[in-house]
C-alpha cells in the first residue's frame, strides 16, 4: 500500500512526521498516564472549581484538579500567564522532551483555541463590574489576547520560529496541526510544535448550558440516552518534523501526517451539516492519498449532543457506506476540551496506533438507530491501526479532518 | 528544496475606516483630506456604560442595515457586519469566473481576540442576569473568535477553508501569511483575507491601559483582500512573501534585520529592488533595522496609525491597503512590530492601473 500518491507528484513536498507528544488532561498528565487512562477507559467528572457556580442548576466538568508533579511548575507559571498559556506550556515542555529536542531550537508554534485566555477575560469583566475598569490589572489586559498563548510557549522554550494561534473554535486543534504540517511540508521550517488548549470558563459553560447542551451526568457519545457535552479543559501538543530531519537525528517516529482537509458549512453558526462534513472527509482523503477502505479508525468529534452525533454518523455513512470503521469519541472520557479537542484526538489516535488498541467510547448504555456505528463501547479493543482519521468540527461550520498514519509503517529506508 | 514561494495576486481590496467604506476615501485622508473629527461613542455604549475620555476614529455613520438589509443584521456584532460587507463587495466586484468558485473559495481573518464587545457583554450577562446561565442563546456564537469569518462564509456562500488566526496587533500579517501558504499549497483557488477590529468600551479601556500616551487614539476598521495564486492581469498588486515571528529578547533590531533578509532571500528579491517602505506601527527600531539591511533610508509611505489611530489587530491590513493606494512603482516592504516582541514583514508590489 502506497499512501501519499498525490504528494509524490509534488516533488518538493516534504513528508511530515510526529516525533513527540505532550498532554495535560483531567484523566492523565503526560504520555504514559494518558495512555493508561485511554486503555482503561478512565472518566473523571467533578464539581467545577474554576469559577463561581452559584446559581446553576448543576455545575460539573472534566476539569483538571490534579496536576501531580507539574503543580509546582504550574504555580510558578501562573504568576505570569493565564491558565491557557500555563497548560499549553506544560504540554509543550513534555512534547519537546518526548521528542528529545533541546530548548532554543529553531522551531515554530501553532496552537488552536476556542476561548483563548477565557479566565482572564472573565476576571477583567468581573473586576470592571465590581471595582471599575481602572482597577483591571495591566498584566491582565496584556495577557488576554489569544496570541499570547503561542508567544508564551515560544518564549518559555526559547523557540525562534513562527508563533501563531488559530482560533477556529472547537476544530482549532486540527487546523493548527494541519497548518504546522503545511509549514514543514512546504519547506518553511523543519520543526513545529502544534496542538490546542482551552480552560474551563464561565462564559462557555453558561452558553452551552443555555443551549441545553450540557449533560446532567456524564458524556455518552452515540448512546440513545445522550444528553450533551461535558465541558473540559487541557492542552495537547505534538512535535512535527520533516521526515528527513527526524531521520537525520535518529528520532523515534510516532506517526506521519498524511494530510488534512478543511471545509466550511456556510450554513448555520451552531448546527452542523452532514454534506459539508462528508465533503471535508473527502478532501482530507484526497489530500492524504487514501481511500475510505484504508481508514482503520475514526476518532470522532463525538460531542455527545443529540445533533452532533447523528449528523457526524450520517456524514461518515455518506463517505464510507455500510463499511464504516470503528468510530470512537474520547470526549466520553476527557469531556469537550474545545480548542484542544482535536489535538487530544490526534494524540489518542497516535497512542492507539503505537500500542495496538482502540480507545473506547465509555459511558455507553444503548445504541441509537439514528447514529448506529461501532463506537467500541466501554472497553478498549486490541487492534492493529495503520491509518486513523481524526475529526474536529466547530461553531461557524469550521470543519477539519486530519489523516494520520502509524509511525511503524513508514519503514526505515530513506 | 522548498516549494517555491508563488507570488500571490491581490485582485482587489475592501476597506472600512473612519473615512467610510472603500479604499478611495481612506486613501484621500492619507493624502491629506480632512478626516471626520474623532467622536465620542456614547450612543453605542453597552451595559458597561463607561468609556475612557480619549476619543477615537471610528465609523460614526456606519449603518449595517443600509448596506446589508435588515434581515439578521441586528444579531451580528460590528466586527462581523463590517467583514460581511467587505467580503460581499469584494465578491461583487470580481469577474464571474473567479467569484463563481464559491464552493472552494474561503476566508482567512486575523483578529486580536474576536468581537471584544460580544465577549465582554456575554460574560457580563452571566453576572448581571437572574442566573448565570440565563444568557442570550443568539449572542453566544458571537463570543467565539471565528464568528466573523464564519458569518462571511454564511452570507456569501463561501464553502472552502475558513480560518481565523491571531497575532495581536500583527494579526493582519498572520492572515496574509496563512492565506498565502494555503493558496501556495492549493487548499483553495481564492481567499478573502484580512482583518477588521471594532471600537467598543472593552477595547477602548484595553487601549487606554496598554497605550498610555494620551495622543494615541484608537481606530476602528480594517481591510480584506481578494487573493489568488493565479496570475491575473487585472490584479491591483502582488504579495511576494510574508514573515512573522518573535524577536530575540535584547537583540530586537538585529532580529528585525535578520527577518527582513530571510524574507528577501525566500522571495528571491534583492535588497536593491526595494523601492519603498511602510510601517504599520511606526517604531524607530524598524527604521534602524532597515538601515542595517539597505544601507540607506528607504522612501517611507504614510503610517496609517499616525493619521487614523491604532486599529489593533487590523492595523497591518489597513497599512497594506494604504500601500496599494499610495505606493510608487516597484517592490516595497511593509513592517510592523509590537510591545510583546513580535515582528512581521511583507513584500508587496503595487500594480499601477493600465492606461487605456
Amino acid at each position: 500500500m502506497d499512501f501519499g500518491d498525490t504528494r509524490s507528484s509534488q516533488a518538493e513536498w516534504r513528508r511530515v512526521v510526529v516525533t513527540g507528544i505532550g498532554v495535560v488532561s483531567n484523566i492523565g498528565i503526560g504520555r504514559d498516564a494518558f495512555t493508561q487512562a485511554l486503555r482503561s477507559g478512565r472518566c473523571v467528572v467533578s464539581d467545577i472549581r474554576g469559577f463561581d457556580t452559584h446559581g446553576y442548576p448543576y455545575a460539573h466538568a472534566a476539569e483538571i484538579h490534579d496536576l501531580g508533579d507539574c503543580q509546582t511548575d504550574y504555580d510558578s507559571l501562573s504568576e505570569h500567564h493565564g491558565r491557557a498559556a500555563c497548560l499549553a506550556i506544560l504540554a509543550a515542555r513534555q512534547a519537546l522532551a518526548d521528542a528529545a529536542i533541546n530548548k532554543g531550537a529553531e522551531a515554530g508554534v501553532v496552537l488552536g483555541t476556542t476561548n483563548g485566555e477565557s479566565q482572564l477575560l472573565d476576571s477583567i469583566v468581573r473586576t470592571w463590574m465590581q471595582q471599575g475598569p481602572g482597577n483591571v490589572r495591566h498584566a491582565d489586559w496584556q495577557n488576554a489576547p489569544a496570541h499570547r498563548i503561542a508567544n508564551a510557549v515560544s518564549r518559555d522554550l526559547g523557540l525562534s520560529g513562527e508563533s501563531l494561534v488559530v482560533a477556529t473554535a472547537c476544530a482549532a486543534g486540527n487546523y493548527a496541526i494541519g497548518h504546522a504540517a503545511d509549514v514543514i511540508g512546504a519547506g518553511d521550517a523543519d520543526i513545529m510544535l502544534c496542538g490546542g488548549v482551552d480552560a474551563v470558563n464561565r462564559s462557555a459553560y453558561s452558553g452551552f448550558f443555555r443551549l441545553n447542551a450540557v449533560t446532567p451526568d456524564v458524556c455518552r457519545p452515540f448512546d440513545a440516552g445522550r444528553q450533551g457535552i461535558l465541558t473540559g479543559e487541557g492542552a495537547a501538543v505534538l512535535v512535527l518534523e520533516s521526515l528527513d530531519h527526524a531521520r537525520g537525528r535518529g528520532a523515534a517516529i510516532l506517526a506521519e501526517i498524511l494530510g488534512y482537509g478543511l471545509t466550511c458549512d456556510a450554513n448555520h453558526m451552531v448546527a452542523p451539516h452532514a454534506d459539508s462534513i462528508a465533503r471535508c472527509i473527502r478532501v482530507a482523503h484526497r489530500r492524504a492519498g487514501v481511500k475510505p477502505s484504508d481508514i482503520d479508525l475514526i476518532s470522532a468529534h463525538g460531542t455527545g449532543t443529540r445533533t452532533n452525533d447523528t449528523v457526524e454518523v450520517a456524514a461518515i455513512r455518506q463517505v464510507f457506506g455500510a463499511a464504516a470503521p470503528p468510530t470512537v469519541s474520547i470526549k466520553s472520557m476527557i469531556g469537550h476540551t474545545m480548542g484542544a479537542a482535536s489535538a487530544m484526538g490526534a494524540i489518542a489516535s497516535i497512542i492507539g496506533m503505537q500500542h495496538d488498541f482502540i480507545p473506547p467510547t465509555v459511558n455507553f448504555r444503548a445504541p441509537d438507530s439514528a447514529c448506529d456505528i461501532d463506537c467500541v463501547p466501554n472497553h478498549a479493543r486490541s487492534a492493529r491501526l495503520r491509518v486513523v482519521e481524526n475529526h474536529g468540527f466547530a461553531f461557524g461550520g469550521n470543519n477539519g479532518v486530519l489523516i494520520l498514519r502509524s509511525g511503524r509503517d513508514i519503514g526505515l529506508a530513506a | 528544496m522548498p516549494i517555491a514561494i508563488l507570488p500571490i495576486s491581490i485582485l482587489d481590496v475592501g476597506v472600512a475606516s473612519a473615512a467610510g467604506i472603500g479604499l478611495a476615501p481612506f486613501a484621500a485622508c492619507l493624502r491629506g483630506a480632512d478626516l471626520p473629527v474623532p467622536a465620542p461613542m456614547a450612543a453605542r455604549l453597552s451595559a458597561f456604560g463607561q468609556i475612557p475620555p480619549r476619543k477615537a476614529h471610528w465609523l460614526t455613520g456606519f449603518d449595517a442595515s443600509a448596506h446589508l438589509g435588515s434581515k439578521g443584521v441586528a444579531n451580528l456584532d460590528r466586527t462581523t457586519q463590517l467583514c460581511v460587507l467587505l467580503c460581499r463587495d469584494l465578491l461583487g466586484g470580481l469577474p464571474a469566473h473567479v467569484s463563481d468558485r464559491r464552493e472552494e473559495a474561503g476566508v482567512v481573518l486575523g483578529t486580536c481576540g474576536g468581537s471584544l464587545k460580544s465577549i465582554a457583554d456575554f460574560i457580563r450577562s452571566t453576572y448581571a442576569g437572574a442566573a448565570p446561565h440565563m444568557v442570550s442563546p443568539m449572542q453566544f456564537p458571537n463570543t467565539v473568535m471565528n464568528s466573523a469569518a464564519a458569518q462571511c462564509a454564511i452570507w456569501n456562500g463561501l464553502r472552502g477553508l475558513n480560518s481565523t488566526v491571531c497575532a495581536g496587533d500583527l494579526s493582519g500579517f498572520a492572515a496574509l501569511q496563512y492565506a498565502m501558504r494555503m493558496l501556495r499549497l492549493d487548499h483553495a483557488p481564492l481567499l478573502l483575507a484580512g482583518a477588521v477590529e471594532e471600537y467598543c468600551e472593552f477595547a477602548a479601556f484595553a487601549h487606554e491601559t496598554l497605550r498610555p500616551d494620551p495622543d494615541s487614539l484608537q481606530a476602528e476598521g480594517g481591510a480584506i483582500f481578494a487573493l489568488s495564486a493565479a496570475p491575473d492581469g487585472a490584479a491591483i498588486g502582488t504579495l511576494l512573501g510574508v514573515r512573522l515571528g518573535l524577536l530575540p529578547a535584547g537583540a530586537e533590531v538585529a532580529g528585525m534585520a535578520d527577518a527582513v533578509c530571510r524574507l528577501l532571500r525566500s522571495a528571491c528579491v534583492r535588497a536593491d529592488d526595494i523601492a519603498w517602505w511602510s510601517t504599520a506601527s511606526g517604531q524607530e527600531a524598524e527604521a534602524e533595522a532597515l538601515d542595517c539591511v539597505f544601507g540607506t533610508r528607504l522612501v517611507a509611505l504614510p503610517c496609517v496609525a499616525e493619521r487614523f489611530g491604532h486599529a489593533g489587530g487590523a492595523s497591518v491590513a489597513l497599512q497594506v491597503a494604504a500601500c496599494l493606494a499610495l505606493a510608487p512603482a516597484g517592490i516595497g516592504l511593509v513592517t510592523a512590530s509590537d510591545a510583546g516582541g513580535q515582528f512581521g514583514c511583507a513584500l508587496l508590489r503595487r500594480h499601477t492601473p493600465a492606461v487605456h
